[in-house]
């Protein structure tokens, strides 16, 4: 068998993998859609592997998590506390971003609030990936390349948040979320 | 040409990586056999020589069966990485499977570095005075001649780097008749803070038993031990704070006298503790609070997107508003055709459909012609 933290390992490197390709895409389509240097044909296919990369990634952020809850006690460590709260906001970014390509389709970059605030989810969710790759990596390695920036956070404390307390964020949370979805009048694509 | 350009920059950046470390953190105290060539301190495609000189000693020239012994590991000159941590490792065989000490019939009773494994890492601030790392063991329970290697992993000028002794042999002897002994043992290595410990030692053949311990290098204090139910026990004092304490077991009788090495107490300082379900609910309202957040913004985008489409206002609301609207009177049937009022009216303005011109065109003749038809 193969070890837990061995299968997070390889399932991280395809999720980081993706995430970049996502993201990179998904900026290059936004300055196509500033400066109109590359062209429409390129700029649909830059749009499409965003988007399925984006997918595939979001496939593997749970793999990741679960490998990564099988390789370690998170209850007695604060660091892996804060991985698991990060897993879980990088997860409903990376939803988000997902569900605004499909709903906008790819006509969203011909409006520019739109392809903005597609490209700060997207940077968002890539964040949080990049703050979770951090973490594991000053656990395996010591250290992080985003020392480098001086100002990259350790997460070396975690909020002590009691289970009632807990109970109520993740129920009001979820009531915020079924509102949203179903009384809230639905998007729709966007028209060129 | 620009494709020779963006080839090149990309084979540069490729060979701009520079030489990665393994495990410049360390990977922490543990039984490990000897590393392979696999592995990135072995393999010399990733890792450099060592210029580390290993010295092994033991306490005693030959040990007893199940008897105990102290081997010391003292490893200097190596070059030094920037955080200075070395892994010494004391080693029966260097296949690179069932390697340990514990392998060939031996136990570990401490590894001078609060724990009883084969491997332990320490901090090397300077590699002329180095590190010393001594095990306090207990012989195997069959005589015979015994070897054992001691190996060390650092790295040091940007590369993973390792060495490897020689044979080092130990003689075990057989028992000589009434030797005090101490029966297979698991010696306590780490309590916590403030708490005092009850040992209680499986001793055989001895007339007395003596507990003594010491912080650092300090003086030594001894405890004597009783006996109860075929065992010593004593109790070791609680540390106040987190000091080095370490203690060893004097056994005697009439004829003997025999020391176990000094073991070596790490204090286990009040962890961090978490409810691991309360956690997985906060991730969980993350989770559905971000992505509550980004569908409400972009459901609120995509309407205000059609509204400057120029979509008619009403067509946007959804929802159910009948209520808010005065009853309408009974539906009246429409009118008949106003008698005169032809379809070809020069007066009928542009784009409007006949339904339109019947219904509206009475009242738009009288607005603006003042009747008549």
């Amino acid at each position: 068998m193969i070890a837990a933290a061995t299968m997070h390992a390889f399932s991280t490197e395809m999720l980081v993998g993706s995430m970049t390709f996502s993201v990179v895409a998904t900026i290059l389509c936004l300055g196509e859609s500033m400066f109109e240097k590359l062209g429409e044909r390129a700029q649909r296919g830059l749009d499409h592997a965003a988007y399925f990369a984006a997918i595939f990634s979001l496939c593997c952020i749970p793999v990741v998590a679960l490998t990564g809850n099988a390789a370690g006690d998170a209850s007695s460590s604060p660091v892996l506390v804060n991985k698991m709260l990060l897993s879980g906001l990088c997860l409903g970014l990376w939803i988000g971003v997902v569900h605004g390509r499909r709903t906008w389709g790819p006509e969203m970059w011909s409006n520019r609030k739109m392809s903005l605030f597609h490209t700060v989810i997207v940077c968002a969710g890539y964040t949080t990936a990049a703050m979770l790759g951090s973490i594991g990596s000053v656990i395996t390695r010591g250290e992080t390349v985003g020392d480098l920036f001086g100002i990259w956070p350790h997460f070396d404390n975690a909020p002590a948040i009691s289970f009632g307390l807990s109970m109520m964020l993740a129920l009001l949370s979820l009531t915020a979320l079924l509102v949203v979805i179903f009384v809230q009048p639905k998007g729709e694509k966007v028209e060129s | 040409m620009r494709r020779a350009l963006l080839l090149t920059s990309l084979i540069l950046l490729v060979l701009c990586v520079p030489p990665l470390s393994a495990n410049p953190g360390g990977t922490g105290d543990a039984n490990r056999d000897a590393a392979c060539g696999g592995s990135c301190h072995g393999d010399p495609g990733l890792s450099e020589p060592s210029s580390a000189i290993l010295a092994f000693s033991t306490d005693r020239e030959a040990a007893y069966v199940g008897g105990p012994i102290s081997v010391s590991v003292t490893v200097t000159e190596m070059e030094l990485s920037s955080r200075g941590l070395v892994g010494v490792f004391l080693l029966s065989d260097t296949h690179g499977v069932a390697d340990t000490p514990q392998d060939a019939g031996w136990t570990i009773l401490s590894n001078g570095e609060g724990g009883a494994t084969n491997y332990a890492e320490t901090h090397v601030l300077d590699a002329e005075s180095g590190a010393t790392i001594t095990w306090s063991l207990l012989a195997p329970s069959n005589e015979g001649t015994y070897d054992f290697y001691t190996a060390v992993h650092h790295g040091g000028d940007g590369s993973a780097r390792m060495k490897i002794s020689d044979a080092n042999t130990v003689t075990v002897g057989p028992v000589p008749e009434n030797l005090p002994q101490m029966l297979p043992w698991d010696a306590m290595t780490s309590r916590s803070l403030g708490e005092s410990s009850e040992l209680s030692m499986p001793v055989v053949n001895a007339t007395a038993v003596t507990l003594e311990y010491r912080i650092d290098d300090g003086p030594i204090a001894s405890i004597n031990a009783t006996l109860s139910n075929d065992a010593w026990t004593a109790t070791l004092p609680a540390a106040l704070s987190d000091i080095s304490l370490s203690y060893r077991v004097i056994m005697s009788n009439d004829e003997f006298t025999e020391t176990t090495g000094w073991i070596v107490v790490s204090n286990e300082i009040q962890g961090y503790s978490a409810d691991i379900f309360a956690v997985r609910l906060q991730s969980l309202a993350l989770m559905f609070g971000s992505l509550a957040l980004c569908i409400s913004i972009q459901r609120r985008m995509s309407r205000s997107s059609k509204k400057s489409l120029g979509e008619p206002e009403a067509a946007l609301i959804s929802a159910d508003q009948t209520s808010m609207v005065a009853p309408m009177p009974a539906m009246v049937p429409p009118p008949a055709v106003t008698p005169g009022l032809a379809f070809d009216d020069p007066r009928r303005p542009v784009g409007w459909t006949d339904e339109q011109w019947v219904h509206y065109g009475p009242d738009h003749i009288k607005q603006n012609y003042g009747g008549g038809f």
